[in-house]
C-alpha cells in the first residue's frame, strides 16, 4: 500500500529525517512511535506531500494520493467557527463529492461516531472528543483506502479513546482501511500489526510487537526478602544476571519457567514473589536508553 | 474555488474583529474629518458656493482610495491566520492545488475589498445627496478606478503578506499601513504642502494615483464653482496642493497618465502572482 525508501529531510543545519525506509501492508494497522521529535510528524507530511523530501522516495499503490489517503493531524485543523456540518460540507466539496451524495456520507458518519445531534454545534465549542470525531469523520469523507492518525487520541480521556478506537476497528474490519498511526499511547501501539521506532530521525527499530517483545524481552522476577544477602548467595551458582534492592532481589530470566529453579533455590530466605512481562513500553524505553548508553559511550 | 472562497468569506464576516479591524484607518480617518479635519480645510480655502461640499468630497475620494486598500488587507488576514494555525494544510491535502488556495485568498479579499468600498461609496452618495443637493454621477471611469485600485491593493498586499509567518508580523504591516495611508492619499496632509521629494515618493506610490482620479471623477460639480471665483492662478494652486492634479518638476501629470500608472501597476502585479504560482 505504502513504500518509503532512503527518505531524508533537512531543515537548516538540523537533519530532521534520516534515511528512513518502511513498507505498510494493505489493510494492516502500522504504529510509529518515538520521541518528541523524533521526526514522525516531518515523515507524514512528506507521505502527504506537503513537504518535499531532499532524498527518497515514496510510493501509493491503489490510486492518486489525494484520493486514497485521509489524514487526521495531530492538532484540530477544522474552522473553529463554522458548525460541525458546515466544516464537512466544505470538505467534501473539496473532494468534489456532489453535494446530495456528501450529505448521506455525512449522515452516516455521524451516525456511526454517535455525534449526528451535535452536527450543528459550532467546531469551536466542541468537547476534545466531539472535535476528534469531526477530524476523523472529515478523514474518511472521500472514503480513502489508507488512513493517517498523527496522534489521534492524546489529550482524550479513557473513554473517547476506547470509543474512537472501537469505531476504527470496526471500519478496518468492515473496509479492509489500512491504518497508519502515530501515538504516544503504548497500549495503543501494542494492538497494531507493526511497529517502527524513530528517534532523532532515524529508525532504530522495526517489527511487529510481539517480534520486539521477544527481541527486547527482559523478564523481571521480584524476589522479596529480609536477607538479600543469602538470597545473593543463592543466585551466584545459577546463570542468571540479578541486582539487589532494599528488600527485593530483582532477577533478569528469559521465560517464566526460568522462575521455578531460582524460587527453589532461594525458597528459604524469600516471603514472596512476582513476574513482570515486558511490553512494548518497556521496549520502548530499552531502545531509547541503549540509543543514549550508545551516545554517551 | 467557489466553495473556497465562500468559505474565507464566511470565516471573516464571522469574525467581527476582522470586519472592524478592516475598515479602522476609515473610521480614523471620518473621526479627524469631523473633530477637525474639515475645519481646517474649510478655514483655508476661499468662500465659494459649495465650499462644505468641495471639503467632503476631497476628504471622500481620499476614504474610498484607502478603503480599497485597507479592506483587502483586512481580508487578508484569514489568509496567514490559515498558515499559522496549519488549516491550509488541512486544505491542501484535498483534490485542490496550492495555486488553487492561493489565488481563492486573492479573489476573496478583492471581494471584500469591493464589498466595503461600494458601500462606503453608497453611504458617500446618500450623503452627499442628502447633505449638498449633488448626485454622484456613477461613471464607467469611476467603477473602473474601484475596481482596478482595489484589484491593485489586494495583489500588493497579498505579495508582501506571502512572506509573513505570524500573525503578528501581519499585524505589525497593518498597522504600518493603516498608518501611512492616510498620509499616501494626501488626507492627513495635502500633498502640495510637503516637500518636493516627499511628493515625488507619494507619487510613485499607486494609491495616490487612485486617490488622484477618485478626486477628479468625484469633485467634477464642486470644482466648477470654484473656478468661477477664483482668479485662474489660485485655482490652480489650489488644487495642485490638495492633490486634484500631481507635479513632477514643473510637469503637470496628465490623469492618462495616473490611469495608465495604475493599470501598469497592476499588471505587473497580476503577472507576478500568475509566475509565482505557476508551478504550485
Amino acid at each position: 500500500m505504502l513504500r518509503v525508501s532512503g527518505l531524508s529531510k533537512s531543515f537548516g543545519a538540523i537533519q530532521a529525517v534520516k534515511d528512513v525506509s518502511f513498507h505498510v501492508e494493505k489493510g494492516t494497522t502500522f504504529a510509529f512511535l518515538g520521541t518528541n521529535g523524533a521526526g514522525k510528524s516531518t515523515v507524514i507530511h512528506m507521505i502527504i506531500d506537503l513537504l518535499k523530501p531532499d532524498a527518497g522516495k515514496i510510493a501509493f499503490t491503489g490510486g492518486v494520493l489525494q484520493e486514497v489517503t485521509g489524514v487526521v493531524f495531530q492538532t484540530h485543523r477544522l474552522d473553529e467557527e463554522l458548525t460541525i456540518e458546515e466544516n464537512l460540507m466544505i470538505r467534501a466539496k473539496l473532494y468534489g463529492i456532489p453535494k446530495q451524495k456528501a450529505k448521506q456520507r455525512i449522515d452516516e458518519l455521524l451516525a456511526l461516531t454517535h455525534i449526528s445531534t451535535k452536527r450543528d454545534r459550532v467546531y469551536g465549542k466542541c468537547s476534545g472528543g466531539e472535535k476528534r470525531k469531526t477530524d476523523i469523520i472529515r478523514a474518511l469523507l472521500h472514503r480513502p483506502d489508507f488512513l493517517i492518525l498523527d496522534e489521534p487520541t492524546t489529550g482524550l480521556d479513557a473513554e473517547s479513546r476506547e470509543e474512537i478506537w472501537a469505531f476504527l476497528n470496526k471500519l478496518q474490519q468492515d473496509q479492509g482501511l489500512t491504518i497508519f498511526l502515530t501515538t504516544h499511547y503504548i497500549e495503543e501501539a501494542e494492538q497494531v500489526d507493526y511497529v517502527l521506532i524513530m528517534h532523532e530521525g532515524k529508525v532504530e527499530v522495526e517489527g511487529t510487537p510481539a517480534e520486539l517483545k521477544a527481541q527486547y524481552t527482559k523478564m523481571i522476577l521480584t524476589l522479596h526478602t529480609t536477607d538479600k544477602k543469602k538470597v545473593a548467595d543463592s543466585l551466584q551458582t545459577t546463570p542468571y544476571a540479578f541486582e539487589c534492592d532494599y528488600d527485593k532481589v530483582f532477577v533478569e530470566i528469559h521465560k517464566n519457567k526460568d522462575a521455578i529453579a531460582i524460587l527453589q533455590k532461594t525458597e528459604d530466605f524469600i516471603d514472596d514473589f512476582s513476574i513482570e512481562e515486558t511490553n512494548l513500553e518497556n521496549v520502548f524505553l530499552e531502545v531509547t536508553k541503549q540509543i543514549k548508553t550508545r551516545l554517551i559511550i | 474555488m467557489i466553495t473556497l472562497i465562500r468559505r474565507h468569506m464566511k470565516l471573516f464576516f464571522k469574525d467581527k474583529a476582522s470586519v472592524f479591524f478592516s475598515l479602522l484607518s476609515v473610521f480614523i480617518i471620518i473621526a479627524l474629518y469631523l473633530l477637525f479635519l474639515s475645519e481646517n480645510m474649510s478655514s483655508s480655502l476661499p468662500t465659494f458656493d459649495q465650499r462644505a461640499a468641495f471639503v467632503f468630497l476631497w476628504m471622500f475620494a481620499g476614504i474610498l482610495a484607502v478603503t480599497t486598500a485597507t479592506a483587502p488587507l483586512g481580508a487578508l488576514g484569514k489568509f496567514i491566520e490559515d498558515r499559522v494555525g496549519k488549516k491550509s494544510e488541512d486544505l491542501l491535502i484535498t483534490k485542490i492545488k496550492k495555486r488553487t488556495l492561493a489565488y481563492s485568498y486573492v479573489f476573496y479579499s478583492f471581494i471584500i475589498g469591493l464589498i466595503f468600498t461600494v458601500l462606503l461609496f453608497v453611504f458617500g452618495f446618500i450623503y452627499t445627496y442628502g447633505k449638498f443637493s449633488i448626485t454622484l454621477e456613477l461613471s464607467f471611469s469611476l467603477v473602473a478606478v474601484l475596481v482596478i485600485s482595489t484589484l491593485m491593493h489586494t495583489l500588493l498586499f497579498y505579495l508582501i503578506t506571502s512572506s509573513l509567518r505570524t500573525m503578528s508580523a501581519f499585524s505589525g504591516f497593518s498597522t504600518i499601513v493603516g498608518t501611512l495611508i492616510g498620509f499616501l492619499a494626501g488626507i492627513y496632509i495635502p500633498i502640495g504642502v510637503l516637500p518636493i521629494y516627499l511628493q515625488k515618493i507619494m507619487i510613485l506610490f499607486p494609491t495616490t494615483q487612485s486617490a488622484v482620479l477618485l478626486r477628479d471623477l468625484l469633485m467634477t460639480d464642486v470644482l466648477e464653482p470654484m473656478k468661477h471665483h477664483l482668479p485662474n492662478e489660485a485655482y490652480e494652486e489650489i488644487i495642485k496642493t490638495l492633490g486634484v492634479t500631481l507635479q513632477w518638476n514643473d510637469q503637470v501629470l496628465s490623469n492618462q497618465f495616473s490611469w495608465m500608472y495604475l493599470l501598469g501597476v497592476t499588471i505587473v502585479l497580476v503577472v507576478v502572482v500568475l509566475v509565482r504560482n505557476r508551478n504550485t
